[in-house]
C-alpha cells in the first residue's frame, strides 16, 4: 500500500535527526558517530535518487541502486556530487559493517555536512539526464 | 616598409657606429624580453575571479537561461584571466616553473618537482643547529640566539601514489595515462596552495567486488569546511578536464569516470 506523495517520508527528516543526533552527549560516541553516517548516507543518497527518478531516470529496485546513482552522476558531469555521494557511501560501509575500523567524530559530522552540501546543491541545481 | 624596430635600430646605429644593426636589434630584443615586458606583466591588475563553486554555479544558471554561446563567453572570460594570472606567476617565479618531475622515491613511486630537491632540516629536538645548517626563512629575520626557531619543518610530497596504483599503471596504459595526465594537472594548479596534498589509491568496489576504484584523497588540513568544499569541487572539475583532455575515446573515457572519484579528509 502506497503513501500518497504528499504524506512520504522526507529523507531530509534523517539529516536532520543525523545533526541533532551527533553532538548529543546522552548517547556513547561511537555509536552515535556510527548511527549518524548511515543516516546521512541515507539521507542524501534517497533525496538524489527521488530526484533521478523525477528527472527521468529508471531506477533499479535491489541492491545496486547505490553504485547506479553513483555512476549516473558521474557518467552526467554532475561528479563532483557523485565524488561526495560515494565518500559519504564508503564511511556508511565501515558504519555499518566494519566495527575493527574506527570512526572519529569529525568523520561523522564531515558526512553530515556533505549530506547537506549534495541536498542543497541538488535542490539548487535540478537534475537533468543527458 | 621599414617597422619600429628597424627605424630605431637605425637610429642607434647612428651614434653607435662600432656595433651592427643584427647586434644592436638583439640588444633591443633582449631588452623588451627581460626588462620592459615582465615589470609591464607584474603591474597589470588582475579582476578578482569569483570562487570556483560560485563560478560553478553561474556556469549552470548562463546555461540554463542564456545558453551555450554564452556560457563560451564566460569560459573565455574567465580562462584569458586565468592565462594572465598564470603569465604573471610565471614571470614572477620564474625560478620555480619548471615543469620537470623525478621519481624520487621507490617506496611509494611518489614524484617531486626538481625545485622541491632542498636540503631540509629535520626536527631534533635534543640537538642544536650549527648555524651553517640553518635555512633562514625569508622575510621573517629572528635573533640569531634562538636557533631552532628557524628550523624550517620538511615539506609534505604533494602527490603520493601508493603501490596498488603504481603496479596498476605498468599494466595498464590507459590507466597510466590517465593518472598522469590527473598527477600533471594536479601539480600545475595546485602546487602553490599551502598545506594540501593527494594520495592516489585503489578501493575494491563496494557491493561490486570486481571492480576497482581509484580514489584521490585530498588532505588540506588548515581549512574550514567551505573552504575544503570549495577546493573539492574545483579539484574534482579539474581532474575530470584532465582526463578530458587525455584524448580517450568517449567508452574509456566514461569508463576512467565512473571508477575514479575524489575524496576530501576529515582532518
Amino acid at each position: 500500500m502506497y503513501e500518497p506523495k504528499e504524506k512520504q517520508f522526507k529523507p531530509r527528516k534523517f539529516l536532520k535527526l543525523a545533526e541533532k543526533l551527533i553532538d548529543d552527549g546522552k548517547y556513547e560516541e561511537p555509536a552515535r558517530i556510527r548511527t549518524v553516517v548511515g543516516r546521512a548516507y541515507y539521507a542524501s543518497h534517497l533525496f538524489v535518487k527521488e530526484r533521478m527518478k523525477q528527472a527521468g531516470w529508471r531506477i533499479p529496485d535491489d541492491h545496486t541502486v547505490h553504485n547506479f546513482v553513483i555512476d549516473e552522476l558521474l557518467d552526467n558531469e554532475i561528479s563532483n556530487i557523485g565524488s561526495m555521494l560515494d565518500k559519504v557511501y564508503e564511511k556508511r560501509r565501515i558504519a555499518d559493517y566494519y566495527m575493527d575500523t574506527p570512526l572519529k567524530l569529525a568523520e561523522g559530522k564531515l558526512c553530515v555536512q556533505i549530506a547537506q552540501e549534495i541536498i542543497d546543491f541538488i535542490e539548487q541545481f535540478p537534475l537533468k539526464k543527458k | 616598409m621599414s617597422n619600429l624596430i628597424d627605424e630605431l635600430t637605425a637610429e642607434i646605429q647612428t651614434s653607435n657606429s662600432s656595433y651592427s644593426s643584427e647586434e644592436i636589434a638583439n640588444q633591443i630584443v633582449s631588452l623588451v624580453e627581460n626588462d620592459i615586458l615582465p615589470s609591464a606583466i607584474d603591474r597589470i591588475r588582475l579582476p578578482r575571479l569569483p570562487s570556483p563553486i560560485d563560478l560553478r554555479r553561474e556556469h549552470f544558471k548562463i546555461e540554463r537561461r542564456r545558453g551555450k554561446k554564452d556560457v563560451d563567453e564566460l569560459e573565455n572570460r574567465v580562462k584569458f584571466v586565468q592565462e594572465l594570472g598564470k603569465l604573471k606567476r610565471d614571470y614572477y617565479f620564474s625560478d620555480l616553473t619548471s615543469v620537470s618531475f623525478q621519481a624520487v622515491d621507490a617506496k611509494d613511486f611518489s614524484q617531486k618537482p626538481f625545485f622541491y630537491d632542498t636540503k631540509y632540516l629535520e626536527r631534533k629536538k635534543d640537538r642544536k643547529l650549527t648555524e651553517t645548517e640553518v635555512i633562514l626563512p625569508k622575510l621573517e629575520p629572528k635573533s640569531f640566539s634562538d636557533v631552532s626557531e628557524r628550523e624550517v619543518e620538511k615539506p609534505h610530497e604533494l602527490v603520493t601514489i601508493d603501490l596498488g596504483v603504481s603496479k596498476k599503471i605498468f599494466s595498464d596504459p590507459n590507466f597510466e595515462r590517465a593518472i598522469a595526465s590527473v598527477e600533471s594537472r594536479i601539480r600545475e594548479k595546485f602546487r602553490n596552495v599551502p598545506d594540501i596534498s593527494f594520495n592516489i589509491s585503489l578501493r575494491q568496489g563496494i557491493d561490486e567486488y570486481t571492480r576497482e576504484k581509484t580514489i584521490i584523497h585530498i588532505k588540506i588540513p588548515n581549512s574550514n569546511f567551505k573552504e575544503k568544499m570549495n577546493y573539492w569541487l574545483r579539484i574534482d572539475f579539474e581532474v575530470r578536464n584532465a582526463i578530458k583532455a587525455a584524448g580517450f575515446e568517449e567508452a574509456d573515457r566514461k569508463a576512467i569516470n565512473r571508477n575514479l572519484v575524489t575524496h576530501i579528509e576529515s582532518i
